[in-house]
């Protein structure tokens, strides 16, 4: 008799052990998460503030894309521009003042004048 | 085994009707103010994050113990609106890229939409332009 009273008070341990186990998973302990249930990482509102910079930057980064291929596809691409060309180089103080030599010896500038576009030339080396 | 099953059905049905009782903490600013330790069990963790809202309409997420956000809180309806001003730079340890924001601090608008609001805790998603996370919030003080 004192065996089976024993047996039942072991049971009923068990039992309450079991209820009191299944009771805790049942309704959560209030204020208690895990990480699993939470799902978090270790920093919740900078997590939020970075995570948002990163997605921010990369629509961005996406929205540019998109555009610059909307952009080539709709739009032709514009013709290149050639190169001006390049200024005929200056003939020498040398050939110049030849030329200079040949317009005073044919009457074409006064002494004066063959004088002073000689010295602008000659200044100008 | 009659009897023990009968005892585990009944305190399985006062738990649930106790449940909703304990659960049912009225939504309102005052239910907010104070310090709630966030994602982890010990309010006295050294690398726990915190916030604390303060009736002044402030509030400050700290880590380590490291003030990382601060700005205006209020609540509306069943969400937190949320006025901040941080570096990002504080969060280089979650993503490096934030390193280039040393010494840039920057205004951030987001929520908290608050649910599973019990006496001393309660679950948020956090939203923030296209981020949103999830957090659950423990009382400390």
């Amino acid at each position: 008799m004192r065996t089976v009273s024993k047996y039942r008070a072991v049971n009923l341990r068990r039992t309450m052990a079991i209820l009191i186990v299944a009771v805790v998973f049942l309704t959560g302990l209030p204020g208690i998460k895990n990480d699993a249930q939470a799902g978090k990482g270790s920093s919740f509102l900078g997590g939020m503030v970075a995570g948002s910079l990163i997605k921010g930057a990369v629509e961005r980064d996406k929205e540019r894309t998109q555009a610059i291929e909307h952009q080539s596809y709709s739009q032709p691409r514009p013709v290149q521009q050639a190169p001006a060309p390049a200024p005929a180089p200056q003939p020498s103080a040398e050939a110049r003042i030849k030329e200079l030599d040949k317009l005073a010896a044919g009457g074409y500038i006064t002494p004066e004048e063959y004088q002073a576009k000689k010295k602008a030339i000659l200044d100008g080396m | 085994m009659m009897k023990s099953l009968k005892i585990f059905t009944r305190l399985l049905v006062l738990s649930v009707l106790f449940v909703p009782v304990v659960s049912a903490a009225e939504l309102n600013a005052d239910y907010f103010h104070g310090d709630w330790v966030i994602n982890d069990q010990s309010c006295s963790s050294n690398t726990a994050e915190h916030i604390v809202f303060h009736e002044n309409g402030t509030f400050m997420g700290s880590r380590d113990g490291i003030a990382e956000i601060v700005g205006f809180w209020s609540l509306k309806d069943d969400f937190i609106e949320l006025h901040m001003v941080t570096s990002p730079a504080s969060f280089q340890d979650l993503h490096k890229e934030m390193a280039k924001f040393e010494g840039v601090y920057s205004y951030f608008q987001g929520r908290l939409l608050v649910f599973n609001q019990q006496k001393k805790s309660f679950e948020a998603y956090g939203v923030l332009g296209n981020e949103s996370k999830r957090a659950a919030a423990v009382r400390c003080r």
